[in-house]
């Protein structure tokens, strides 16, 4: 476990304090941010050799975040330039690799340009990893979910939405497909204005949802899609939540925050049904099953098709996850009770993986891996 | 791992509803509060109870203190129930105190069934959680020992005055080379510490005098304020430097047995601890799977049930470990390092987590399944 609020100025503070005094700390707090007054910094200004800036919770986004980047590097660590100024300053060259950014995406072409643009040197650990231990921390020890083997399973899927406008439109593509299939009749939530971008979805269905009739399909749907209990779309990362509907729903429909292009970045979301004891599946880039089966974690292939993991082509991949959910929706009521039980034994397997600390194991030798190229 | 906030509603009521249904539950809200009006009740909205339970886990159990908070429960909240059920034993009450006086007490007076888990080792687990995760504890295998101990002592007025008792050995016997803090004025009580020895006079007939030579407050490096740090591990530094961790816990007067976090501190800081509580605090610490110092020094102090007696011989012993020198005490720091890491790793790793939840399953299992069917097919009116 770590303290996740803590994590910079506990952990990694306190590492870089004992093992790298010379080195910057530069982060980004409060959590979710990434605008330039929300940089803060550890270090001592002059004397630091070298610098790491954390930029490991939101996916970077160039044309969001150069501003970022720019004060990063031109305010910062301004101390660090020209190279005659940091031989007279430290009494020692500069090193000739000056910078490093550690991100929580994999295999990212936004992280190489960065890199490129900046002359950082990247590394990688999964942050969301940790948050997800740290915020659904004890709910194994909280009554609230109810056991895999005691569920009566009469909805084929759960499917929470909040942000859908923006770099979150790939939920309203999902949508799309979902209402034209009339798989309604499931626990699903959508909002009528985005309560981020705070467009109304007319609005984000012009400028994110290509198909000509998707005015027409969501107009037949009377949004905003609210889960029982709910209104206006509450944020609930940090909490998990919905346990009557998980317990009633052979899986959990997984929006990530990131769906398009080649990078892998999972949040907390895909560890939602994990914590919740429930199949899933999952709407994120290409390869986002098998990167989180590389920590250790199973998925369902055994008891439906789960190509859709490989498919690249961001559009095509929406389209046969939707394809997949209609032909599960299809399902009878004894089906879809014989199919959540037939997944039972790797819901438990990920159940234990994630609260037993081998998960844990697997996020601590990683996080130290990257320390020490730092 | 519970969640400690949430353990009321989310682990305690989930689990009664779903396994005694029809048990109304209490508990005191926030967490800490003691008073009538923060009861917190949670209820079947679909059946008449036909018990109740109290958690009253968090505080230590003073009869005459809280004695409005337990006549509200027995008298107005449940009252109902008991007038449904004339006959019935009804009332659970849970506490955190292990074999107490003032809960036998207290139950014989409202006819309440005690029961009792550790609820402060929850809470440690949840608030001291991933320290270990950080470094910003020195391996103790790298510890070079200055100091013989550390002790943080913040309300001292009160019930905690046993504190202050302590306090005067130490200051009396000049161990004040060591991270010792002490306000002047109880930041619990609101009262300068002058007034608060009165009451301590006729026992230790020169403690004003004692602790007017003391510079008081007592701060630890950096701090001012005697802040509160219940719910967080701190004063790093001087851990890493003192052979053990002085623990004044919340009690340590009467037969009863309740520690709190506070225990925890030197043991996810890597120390040695000496234990000012009741009787037997070492002994019931034990019972959950830490080990303790018996190896490396006298803790006959345990043994001795009175009270004024064992401060006393707590005090000899800081005075015996004090005289020492450094290298000795490093080398009674280094002898301790197998209990050290023992007791960190059963916190750490989950061994104390699980004899912790099998404790508390084995309680709410005490719980009767005893709902009577009559209730539901002629409810009262």
């Amino acid at each position: 476990m770590i303290r996740i609020d803590e994590i910079y100025t506990g952990t990694l503070g306190s590492w870089i304090q004992r093992r790298r005094p010379d080195l910057r700390l530069i982060y980004l707090d409060p959590f979710g941010a990434t605008d330039p007054a929300s940089l803060q910094v550890q270090g001592h200004i002059l004397q630091d050799k070298n610098y790491v800036l954390f930029f490991d919770q939101e996916p970077i986004q160039l044309d969001l975040h150069t501003a970022t980047f720019d004060r990063v590097q031109q305010e910062i660590t301004a101390d660090f330039a020209p190279e005659d100024w940091y031989m007279q300053t430290r009494g020692q060259a500069r090193p000739a690799q000056l910078g490093h950014i550690v991100t929580s995406e994999k295999n990212s072409a936004a992280v190489a340009a960065v890199c490129q643009q900046y002359g950082w040197q990247q590394h990688y650990y999964w942050f969301h990893g940790w948050a997800a231990l740290d915020w659904y921390r004890g709910y194994n020890r909280s009554g609230q979910i109810t056991p895999a083997n005691e569920r009566q399973i009469h909805r084929t899927f759960l499917m929470p939405n909040r942000i859908i406008g923006g770099r979150r439109s790939h939920r309203l593509r999902l949508l799309y497909w979902i209402f034209k299939y009339e798989l309604i009749r499931n626990y699903i939530s959508c909002p009528a204005i985005c309560p981020a971008e705070n467009k109304h979805i007319e609005m984000l269905l012009a400028e994110g949802v290509p198909m000509t009739d998707a005015a027409e399909v969501f107009g037949r749907v009377d949004l905003p899609l609210n889960m029982p209990g709910e209104q206006g779309h509450p944020m609930h990362s940090a909490q998990l939540s919905l346990f009557d509907q998980a317990a009633d729903s052979l899986l959990y429909v997984v929006t990530e925050t990131v769906a398009e292009g080649q990078r892998l970045h999972l949040t907390e979301k895909t560890f939602k049904p994990i914590c919740l004891q429930m199949p899933f599946v999952l709407l994120s880039t290409a390869g986002s099953l098998a990167y989180l089966r590389s920590y250790g974690f199973q998925t369902f292939a055994h008891v439906w098709d789960e190509t859709y993991d490989t498919i690249e082509d961001d559009d095509l991949r929406v389209k046969a996850i939707a394809d997949l959910l209609k032909q599960l929706d299809a399902t009878t009521a004894a089906e879809k009770q014989d199919l959540f039980d037939e997944c039972r034994a790797v819901v438990e397997h990920n159940y234990n993986h994630f609260y037993s600390g081998r998960f844990e194991e697997i996020l601590w030798q990683e996080f130290n891996t990257m320390l020490a190229g730092l | 791992m519970i969640r400690i906030d949430e353990i009321h509603e989310n682990t305690f009521f989930a689990w009664l509803s779903r396994h005694r249904y029809g048990i109304r539950s209490f508990h005191l809200h926030p967490i800490g509060a003691s008073k009538p009006e923060n009861i917190y009740c949670q209820g079947t909205e679909l059946a008449w109870e036909h018990n109740y339970i109290t958690f009253f886990d968090v505080e230590p159990i003073n009869l005459a203190k809280f004695r409005s908070t337990f006549d509200k429960i027995r008298y107005d909240l449940a009252q109902d129930i008991h007038i449904r059920r004339p006959h019935a034993e009804l009332g659970y009450f849970v506490t955190s105190e292990h074999d107490s006086e003032n809960v036998e007490q207290l139950c014989s007076i409202y006819g309440w069934q005690p029961l009792y888990y550790f609820f402060w080792g929850w809470a440690a687990l949840d608030w001291y959680r991933g320290y270990d995760h950080t470094f910003l504890i020195r391996p103790p295998e790298t510890r070079k020992i200055t100091h013989t101990f550390l002790a943080p002592n913040r309300i001292t007025g009160g019930a905690r005055s046993h504190r202050l008792q302590l306090l005067y050995y130490i200051f009396k016997r000049g161990l004040t080379d060591n991270y010792i803090s002490c306000p002047s004025t109880c930041p619990g009580e609101h009262e300068p510490i002058e007034i608060q020895l009165w009451p301590l006079e006729q026992q230790y007939p020169d403690i004003q005098a004692v602790f007017a030579q003391q510079n008081l407050p007592l701060n630890m490096p950096g701090e001012t304020g005697a802040p509160m740090h219940s719910c967080w591990l701190s004063l790093f530094r001087e851990a890493e430097t003192s052979l053990l961790y002085l623990v004044s816990e919340t009690i340590a007067t009467g037969r009863r047995h309740q520690l709190t976090e506070k225990i925890f501190k030197p043991i996810c800081l890597q120390m040695p601890f000496v234990l000012h509580s009741t009787a037997g605090s070492l002994a019931y610490l034990r019972s959950y799977g830490f080990r303790t110092f018996d190896t490396l020094w006298d803790e006959t102090y345990d043994d001795i049930a009175d009270d004024a007696d064992r401060v006393r011989a707590i005090a000899d012993l800081l005075t015996d470990l004090d005289r020492l020198t450094p290298a000795q005490k490093q080398d009674l720091y280094d002898q301790a390092q197998p209990i050290i890491e023992h007791n960190y790793d059963h916190f750490y790793r989950g061994n104390f987590g699980t004899i912790l939840w099998q404790e508390l399953t084995g309680m709410l299992s005490q719980v009767a399944h005893d709902r009577p069917p009559a209730l539901d097919h002629n409810p009262p009116t």
